[in-house]
Parts: structure tokens; sequence; C-alpha cells
């Protein structure tokens, strides 16, 4: 049944988990730089992004899978959060028309 | 297994039935399924913190590099406690039962010692004035989101070892296979997962300047 | 108090239908019988893939919010209630900071999602019984499945275009009207095809076909005014009246009632190995049929001359005029409510007197006819079904008459009649 998947080594295991670890470090090296608060949001966003990839390809072997399941589930939960975007144009705009904000 | 009424052959071992569409076991299938739920459950919450934490013009930031420290421990802790659980899944599949049950048990204590690392977070934020809805330094908010959001990742470590204890019972006793210890493992990477989101969103923009 | 409860029955209710999806979805991939490919599904066990499918990712959503408004109303949080707000000439203190807007957004992110999970099932068990009952397959299968998988994909975009009015930035407006229109299209092939298959079909009038014909009717006529409510300009006017009741009622309400109901008439004698009774249903029908219309059309109307909705009384303001157009609808509601006596009594009475009903009434050709009314236990009886065939082999010569069974091996003889079928 579970028959692919066998091939991942300790070794890639072990190289996942410390780029895993790595990454963290570096978000937290970000998070005390001097830039604007967008921009560290965006690092942030990417890195991370980078280490659930790597979760999900290494970890929970979505490499040794048909490819068939990474087409059904990814995008679709790729799609849902990336149409959840629509709502920043709001959030920013409560800020403005805060009657006693300014 | 428990399966085996759904997927018995006919009576000369004919294939009575389609090959199942991804080659996956169904427990395997439906994990991955509500892995992918609970992702856009997770996402919402996070959308509904930055959604507030934008509109909110006294949005505090008060987590000192101690917490910064203890987020990064809980975050090695996680991260080793995924490993141990692919060393144990490896263990299962070379048919190693003692190595996987071991490796299984050093998983659940990693989940533990995060648990109480992140509960031991949680009572110095309170020492130091954070309610649910109230603290010294900004909008009431920053408790709500944070509490909401570690609470929840908290709730599925803690539902994990859980669970992750009875598959290696199961196991132990032969009720489970190494199939399920797998299924068991990918929750396990994506609470792991999970936690990755939440150390940037939730602490390390959050950090005093 | 009674909010909170309901807040807290909606979260159950997510949960449950989250691992309502899981299940349907792993047994529609995973449990299939041998030769039943995926594009060999009946429509309806594809719709209510799709719809799994819908409320797997939409339910995600509606949970964490009301775990959020729980907060709100138990523990002191302010995710939603916004500062300075005054109910009942109370300015509310404990509360500050949150957002409607963004309860609004989280609620529709999920809520028009829903109301596909509310039509695609019976859409799903319309055409099939569509097809039945031309004894004609539709004009296209694909096309169908295809259509209702767009829906589907659409859905989650357009969850603004129940926020144009809210306080919703304009531009987000602009953006979500589109897709809304946009949705309209696959909307339309399917009853294109539902209609179009019409043509040279031998259709035969039953109860589970006339409520599938009035399906399609009252799908169109709440689509169109879901046309109207698409554009912001027009919304503006016709947000929080009456006619935005009378379209969801229209589509929600009855339509995904209507297709309940044929799918009762069409797998009772399944469900209960009793025919139910024509004649009854027949009049269950035209009742309905008419006293729906009655009701939802005059709220158009008085949706375009400015009644509002959720108000408790009209009596004393300028909508008082409109009193007798009230009247009139609570006349054909209390109508309407009586004829499902007729059905309650029809489902009743032939549960146990009705007549024995065949294997298979309506010569129908998925598998569930193969086996004997009602079925037994373990559904085939511990035989495993093999599929030969598309599901929907009608209008050809086969030993069986005009169709072929799903399990049947005999082989397609003659090719469909060009004349007979465009
Ligand atoms: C042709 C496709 C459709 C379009 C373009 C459409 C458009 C709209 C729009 C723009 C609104 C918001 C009106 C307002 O609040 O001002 C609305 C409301 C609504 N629609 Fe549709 N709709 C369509 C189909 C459907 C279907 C198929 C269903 C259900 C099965 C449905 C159920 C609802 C419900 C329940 C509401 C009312 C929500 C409330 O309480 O405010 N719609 N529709
Ligand atoms: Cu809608």
């Amino acid at each position: 049944m579970n028959s692919s998947g066998h091939q991942s080594s300790l070794t890639m295991y072990l190289l996942v988990y410390v780029a895993i670890l790595v990454i963290s470090a570096l978000q937290i090296l970000i998070a005390y730089q001097n830039i604007d608060a967008y921009r560290i949001f965006i690092r942030m966003l990417l890195l991370a992004i980078v280490q659930a990839g790597l979760a999900v390809t290494f970890f929970m072997h979505m490499r040794s899978e048909k490819r068939t399941l990474a087409l059904f589930l990814l995008p679709a939960a790729v799609f849902v959060l990336a149409m959840m975007n629509m709502f920043w144009y709001d959030s920013f705009r409560l800020l403005d028309m805060r009657p006693f904000a300014h | 297994m428990s399966e085996a009424h759904l997927t018995v052959g006919g009576p000369s071992g004919v294939e009575t039935q389609e090959a199942p569409a991804f080659a996956i076991s169904h427990k395997k299938l439906v994990m991955w399924l509500f892995i992918i739920s609970d992702a856009i459950t997770f996402g919402a919450l996070l959308f509904a913190y930055g959604y507030l934490r934008n509109a909110t013009t006294d949005w505090p930031r008060p987590f000192e590099t101690s917490s910064v420290i203890n987020a990064y421990a809980m975050t090695f802790i996680l991260v080793t406690s995924s490993f141990t659980m692919l060393v144990a899944v490896r263990a299962a599949r070379a048919g190693d039962k003692g190595r996987a049950i071991t490796w299984s048990f050093i998983t659940v204590l990693g989940g533990l010692i995060f648990a109480l690392l992140h509960i031991k977070e949680w009572l110095s934020l309170f020492g130091e004035g954070l309610r649910l809805f109230a603290n010294p330094w900004g909008s009431g908010l920053f408790g709500a989101a944070f509490f909401s959001i570690t609470g929840l990742h908290l709730t599925h470590v803690v539902g994990g070892c859980i669970a992750i204890t009875v598959v290696t019972l199961g196991y132990k006793r032969g009720r489970y296979d190494q199939g399920d210890l797998e299924i068991g493992g990918l929750y396990w990477h994506f609470v792991d997962l999970v936690w990755m989101f939440v150390v940037p969103f939730v602490y390390l923009l959050n950090i005093k300047h | 108090m009674g909010q909170t409860v309901w807040a807290c029955s909606i979260a159950i209710f997510s949960i449950g239908q989250l691992l309502g999806s899981l299940n349907f979805i792993t047994t529609t991939l995973d449990l299939r019988a041998k030769g039943m490919t995926l594009m060999r599904m009946p429509i309806s066990t594809w719709a209510w893939f799709i719809t799994s499918c819908i409320g797997l990712l939409a339910f995600a959503v509606l949970l964490p919010a009301c775990v959020l408004l729980i907060l709100d109303r138990v523990a002191g949080t302010s995710f939603f209630v916004p500062s300075n707000l005054v109910v009942s000439d109370q300015l509310i203190t404990q509360h500050s900071g949150g957002s409607p807007l963004l309860w609004q957004h989280l609620f529709w992110f999920f809520g028009h999602p829903e109301v596909y999970i509310a039509i695609l099932p019976a859409a799903g068990i319309v055409s099939h019984i569509l097809i039945t009952s031309y004894r004609r397959p539709l004009l296209s299968h694909k096309v169908v499945i295809y259509c209702m998988m767009a829906i589907g994909f659409l859905s989650y975009m357009v969850w603004g275009h129940h926020m144009f009015i809210s306080g919703m930035n304009p531009f987000s407006a602009l953006v979500f009207s589109f897709p809304t229109l946009v949705i309209t299209i696959p909307a339309t092939i399917l009853t294109l095809i539902w209609i179009g298959s019409l043509y040279g079909s031998n259709l035969q009038i039953t109860s589970a076909s006339l409520f599938a014909l009035g399906f399609i009717s009252m799908f169109v006529t709440g689509g169109i005014s879901g046309f109207f409510l698409a554009q912001p300009s027009i919304d503006v006017y016709l947000h929080g009246t009456y006619f935005v009741v009378g379209h969801f009622h229209m589509v929600m309400g009855v339509a995904a009632i209507f297709g309940m109901f044929a799918g009762t008439y069409f797998w009772a004698p399944k469900m209960f190995g009793r025919m139910m009774n024509e004649t009854l249903g027949k009049i269950h029908f035209w009742g309905t049929f008419v006293g729906t219309y009655c009701i939802f059309m005059p709220f158009h109307y008085l949706g375009l001359v400015g009644n509002v909705r959720r108000y408790s009384a009209f009596v004393d303001d300028y909508l008082a005029p409109l009193m007798p157009v009230h009247k009139f609808i609570t006349i054909a509601a209390l109508f309407t409510g009586a004829v499902q006596l007729i059905f309650l009594y029809n489902l009743i009475y032939s549960r146990f007197k009705g007549e024995a009903a065949p294997d298979n009434p309506w010569k129908a050709t998925s598998l569930e006819w193969t086996v004997t009314s009602p079925p037994p236990w373990n559904n085939f009886g511990g035989k495993h079904p093999v599929v030969y065939h598309d599901p929907y082999q009608y209008g050809i010569e086969s030993s069986s008459g005009d169709f072929v069974m799903q399990d049947s091996p005999e082989r397609i003889q003659t090719v469909r009649d060009d004349k007979k079928l465009p």
C-alpha cells in the first residue's frame, strides 16, 4: 500500500531538519533588523512558506506520493487562502474611517 | 486490518473494486483531507489576526528577548519531535517494532515538553499582566488573538500527543499497523508546519524594539 | 444566551459537516465498484462529491469564525464588536476595537460556497431524474460535471457580493461583482443543457420529473434576480429589501426543496419497497408550484418598491399601502403549507399501504436499481456489482427495452438514432 517513500534516507531527513531550524533562526535575525514592518512581514512569510514546503515535500512524503494527490490537495488550499487576501483592503480602510482615530 | 470487509476480493480473488484514486490507503487520504481543511482553519484565524492588527492603532509589541528564545526552543523541540517521528515510522517500515515504539514515545515526550514550555510562557505573560482581553501595553485584542491562535495550536499538540500514544499502544498490541503510525506522523508534521507560521507572525512581529 | 447557544450549535455543525465531507470524498474516490470509473459515476454522485469538496474548504472557515464569536460572547473578547457601539440606547463599554466587517468577511467567505452546497446536490438529483424521465442522455454528461466544478471553484471568489453596502472598500465591490456575473455562465449552461435535452426526448410525466422540471423553473427565476443583485449599483438599492428575500427563497429555499421532493418521489420505492401515490404526488406538485410562485414572486415586487426585510410589522409607515400584498402572501403561504400535508400523508400512507414496488420502477440504469426494493442488507447483499457502461444508456435498443443498466454486460447494439437525438 505505502510502498513508495522508502527511499527517503535518514541523511535526507537530517538535512531538511537542519534547514528548517536554520530558517527559523534566520527569521529571528530578520525580526531584529531595522526595516519597516511590511518588509519584515514579507520576508517572514516567504521563509515560512519555504519551511512549510520542505515539511510537506520531505517530512510528509508528498515527494513520493502520486503527483495527482498533490495536484488534488495543494491547489485547493492555496487557492482558498489566496482568496482571503481580499480582506486586507478593508482592514486598512477601517483605520482611515475610524471616527476618533485622528 | 479493520477495513477488511471493504476490500475483500471475490471468491476467486478477483478485484471487486476500482483501485483507490491516489494509490494510498483511504485512512491516509482522510488524514490529508483533514490537514487541508485544518490548514484553512488556521489560515482563517491568522487572517483574522492580521486584519485586526492592521486595523488597530495601539497594537502592543510586548515580547522580550527571553520570549523569543523560548519560542525558538519550542520550535527546536517540535521540529525535533517531528524528526523522531520520522525515525519511528522508518523503523516500523523496516519491521523493527521495538525501535518504532521507543521513538514514537520519544515523539510524544517532545510534544509534552513543548506543551510545558508553552504553558510556562503563558504563565509568565500572565504574570506581566496579559489577560484574554486586557493588558498593560495597548489594545486588548492582542491577548485575544494571541491566546486563541496559540491556544488552538496547543490543543492540536495535546490532541496529537494523545493520538500518537493511542496509536503506538495499539501498534504494540497489533491493533494498528505501520500505516496507521505513518498517518499519526502525518498529523504531527502538520502541527509542526502550523507552528512555523505561528512563530514569525504571532511572536516575531510583536517583539519589543 | 440564545445566540451563544446558536453559535455553539453552528460550530458543532461545522465539525459535523467537515467530518461528513471527509467521509464523502474518500468514499467516492476509494470505494467504487469495479468498472465504475469517475466519469461513469451518475451526475447525482458527482454533485455530492463536488459539494463535499466545497464543504471541506468552506466550513473550515466558519468554524474559527464561530469560535471567535463565542469568545466574544462568553469570554469578553472583542474580535467583532467595534468601539462606541450603542445597543438599545446603551453605550457598550466592555467591548472595543473589533471589526464587524471582519465577521462579515469570515461569514460570507463561508456563506457563498454554502449556497452552492445547498443547491448542487439538488441539481445533481434533478439531472439524474431528468435523464431517466427524458429517456435520453443529456446533451453532454461531461459539461454538466465541468459546470458544477466551475461553480464550485468560482463560489470562493464572490462572497463580497453580500457585502456591497457593508462599508466594504468600493474597489472590492468591483472585484466581487465580476466573478459573480461570471458564475452565472456555468449556471446558465447547466440550465440550457437541462432544457435543451428535452428536444428529442420521450418525457415521462411523473411526480419526480414534475418536481425536477419545477426545480429548473425556480432555479432560473432565482438566478435572474441574482443577476440584478450582482451589480453593486443596483444592489445599493435592493440590498436589505424583500427582493433579496425573494431571490434566495427561490433558489436556496424552493429550488433546493424541489430537488429533495423529486428525490423522495424517485427513490422512495427503493427505500421502502412501496410506490408513492402518483395522483397525490401530482396534486402536491401543482399546489406547491403555484403556491410558491404566489408567495415569492410578490416578494420581488415588494423589494422593488422598497419594502425592507427583517421588520416585524409594516403597519404605520410608508409601507402600510403594501399590506394587501402581504395579506395575499400570507394566504398563499398558508395554502402552500397545507399542500405539504398531502405529501406527508402520501409518504406515511404509502410507506405502509402503498403498492409494492418492483426492483426498477422507472426503468433506470444506475446500480441501486439492480437490487431488490428495499435493498438487501449490505446494499448489494454481499455481491460485488461490476460496471460496464456510462451511467445514462437511454434511447437505444436493447434486450431490456430502451435502456441498458450499468452492470449489464450487454454490448450496446445500435448507435443512437441520429434523427431522434440531436
Ligand atoms: C445566478 C447565480 C446567483 C447570483 C448572481 C447571485 C447573487 C446574489 C447576490 C448579489 C446577493 C446579495 C444580495 C444582497 O444582500 O443585497 C445574493 C443573496 C443571496 N443568494 Fe444569491 N445569487 C445566485 C445564486 C444563488 C443560489 C443558487 C443560491 C442558493 C442556493 C443563492 C442564495 C442566496 C442567499 C441565501 C442570499 C441571501 C443572503 C442574505 O441573507 O443576505 N444565490 N445572491
Ligand atoms: Cu452569494
